[in-house]
């Protein structure tokens, strides 16, 4: 992804999360996810990259 | 009482604000002959450090104007920026500094030394009449000029002149008098601004924070200046009261806070204190009648990128060689229409940039905000998301639609194509020193021509008006492989050094036609008014 597709894909998320509002905002968040991981394709690589997030955050999932 | 006495002055350009873009446009119209006044309301030079960035661009604008020693002696020199979130660090750019450059990509010095800088060669210039403590009080215009009153402690002055320029900054004067308004964004996020100084022996760098441990949910910016000052900026949260914030106490314990965070073990000392909120503001022309706007009087951009004051030094050095071709008649009233067109373009590419940088410094809506957050934390995990996270520093704009151009083939896919300013490219003369390309041409038009010297070696000759012809040696090749130059080619360069035309062995009669275009004397069809 060039840097401004990326950026074009940020916009059009915090468009999509301001257009949801406060309370819808994690059903939609969630709904992207599961969209994209079957775009991705390969359920170790999303469990890879679910377990860095939650790492981030200071938590961690068990696989 | 006696009556003030009325001093009538007459001049060509009178010029209302004398800040750094009032000052460098006097200088700019001084270089070509052109007669200023200009009245600054203040009566010395600001507090605070203010605009502290200066770009490469700019010092190339300061140099043709002959000031360019003393930014260089005193300013600090940088390259590289890192952010951190919390107390990661999450990215790191370098602004492009290669061997062939002069001069570094930014300095950074502060307001008050420009000012004084400026205004050491505004007083060496005998064309320029600099008048301090002078409010201007109206304004008026017609086909033939412009009247300017300002009141000052010695009794109110007029000034008589073909053309004004409104450098008097956000809160303009001048547009006021004129009904004028900026139009665009105001953003809501507001940052507080601090000068210390203190002992704290750290690169010259920008350094920025989102969400430190020393205050956390704030952003916060350092830049180190001159003489161990060092500038903070942090973010204010929507609750904050701004007056309370800028209380002395307030002000101490963030940046104490801050400081025990970066092992600043120094004591240190207030300087000065102040408060911004982020604008992309502009007027939609910026010529009205014979007034010319230049810098925070046409166009506001938010402060992320440093663009406010080098987009004014750019706009004044695109308007003073045109403003000096009106003057002298020697160009019709559509170059002077091209200034409000290029310079409004180069506001636009500028809030294009600073906008998505000030919507990731200071998030407008919820959406942004989560996005910001996410991206922090996503850019530790995978860093080439890290990318959202450029500042976007100030860079130099093309002019690529400016009807000053010449389209033909040779401008075709050019390495370095019409409406760019020159980049800097090392040469040597013919006694073999080196000379830098941004420096060598001429005040007026430059007519650049290549040519091979046998051996492959390749020769680069100046040519320009009322002046002796440079001959300069691309001695390691480094035009040829900027400007894919081959024998007989050729480039005009304007007087603000953007290029115009690119040719192909041209003929007098193509350069001429060239030449005309680039002083709005040629309608699009080709007929030239000569």
């Amino acid at each position: 992804m060039s840097e401004s597709e990326r950026e074009r894909i940020f916009k059009c998320l915090a468009d999509a999360i301001d257009d949801a509002g406060e309370e819808r905002e994690t059903l939609l968040l969630a709904e992207i996810c599961l969209l994209l991981a079957e775009k991705v394709d390969n359920a170790d690589e999303v469990e890879r990259l679910i377990d860095a997030a939650c790492r981030s955050l200071g938590g961690s999932i068990s696989t | 009482m006696a009556e003030a006495k009325l001093s009538v002055l007459d001049t060509e350009v009178v010029i209302v604000g004398g800040g750094p873009v009032g000052m460098a446009l006097a200088l700019g119209l001084a270089r070509r002959g052109v007669a200023s006044v200009i009245f600054e309301a203040d009566e010395g030079v600001c507090e605070g450090s203010r605009a502290i960035c200066i770009s490469r661009r700019s010092l190339e604008i300061l140099d043709r104007l002959g000031v360019l020693a003393p930014f260089v002696e005193t300013g600090l020199p940088w390259s590289s920026g890192r952010s951190f979130h919390e107390d990661t660090q999450v990215y790191r750019f370098e602004m492009p500094n290669d061997s062939d450059q002069r001069l570094p990509p930014m300095i950074n010095i502060q307001q008050y030394y420009i000012e004084t800088f400026l205004l050491e060669e505004v007083a060496r210039q005998p064309l320029i009449q600099f008048h301090a403590q002078a409010r201007v009080m109206g304004l008026r215009q017609d086909e033939d000029g412009v009247t300017v009153t300002a009141e000052t402690p010695d009794g109110p002055i007029t000034c008589n002149a073909r053309y004004a320029a409104a450098c008097d900054g956000a809160r303009s004067t001048v547009r006021q008098q004129l009904g004028l308004k900026l139009a665009g964004t105001a953003y809501e996020g507001r940052y507080v601004i601090v000068d210390v100084e203190v002992e704290f022996d750290h690169p010259t760098e920008r350094l920025a924070w989102f969400d430190p441990p020393s205050c956390p949910g704030r952003t916060v910016l350092m830049h180190r200046q001159p003489g161990n000052v060092w500038r903070i900026d942090y973010q204010m949260h929507d609750d904050e009261d701004a007056s309370e914030m800028l209380r002395e106490e307030n002000l101490r314990g963030v940046v104490d806070a801050h400081f025990r965070m970066l092992g600043v073990g120094k004591p240190w000392r207030l300087i000065w204190s102040s408060s911004y909120n982020a604008l992309a503001l502009s007027l939609d022309e910026y010529v009205t009648g014979r007034v010319a706007f230049v810098g925070d009087a046409a166009h506001l951009v938010p402060i992320f990128g440093v663009r406010g004051l080098n987009s004014g030094f750019d706009d004044a050095y695109n308007l003073a060689w045109k403003l000096a071709a009106s003057l002298r008649d020697e160009a019709p009233a559509a170059l002077l229409e091209t200034y409000s067109q290029e310079r409004r373009h180069a506001w636009q590419v500028n809030i294009s940039h600073a906008m998505k940088s000030t919507d990731f410094m200071s998030p407008p809506t919820r959406g942004k905000t989560v996005m910001r957050n996410a991206a922090l934390r996503a850019a530790r995990v995978d860093s080439k998301i890290s990318s959202l996270i450029n500042p976007r520093q100030s860079s130099v704009i093309c002019y690529d639609a400016s009807a000053l151009n010449t389209l033909n083939d040779a401008s075709a896919g050019a390495a370095v194509n019409v409406g760019a300013p020159l980049p800097e490219c090392p040469l040597k003369s013919l006694t073999g020193e080196r000379v830098y390309l941004t420096r060598a041409i001429f005040d007026d038009f430059t007519l650049m021509r290549y040519s091979e010297v046998g051996r492959g070696e390749g020769s680069l000759t100046l040519i320009g008006d009322a002046v002796e012809p440079v001959r300069l040696q691309d001695a390691e090749g480094r035009f040829s492989a900027l400007f894919a130059a081959s024998p007989g080619m050729a480039w005009l360069v304007r007087p603000d050094g953007h290029l115009c035309a690119i040719f192909h062995a041209p003929s007098e009669r193509e350069i001429e036609k060239a030449r005309l275009t680039a002083m709005a004397k040629c309608e699009k069809s080709g007929a030239a008014h000569v």
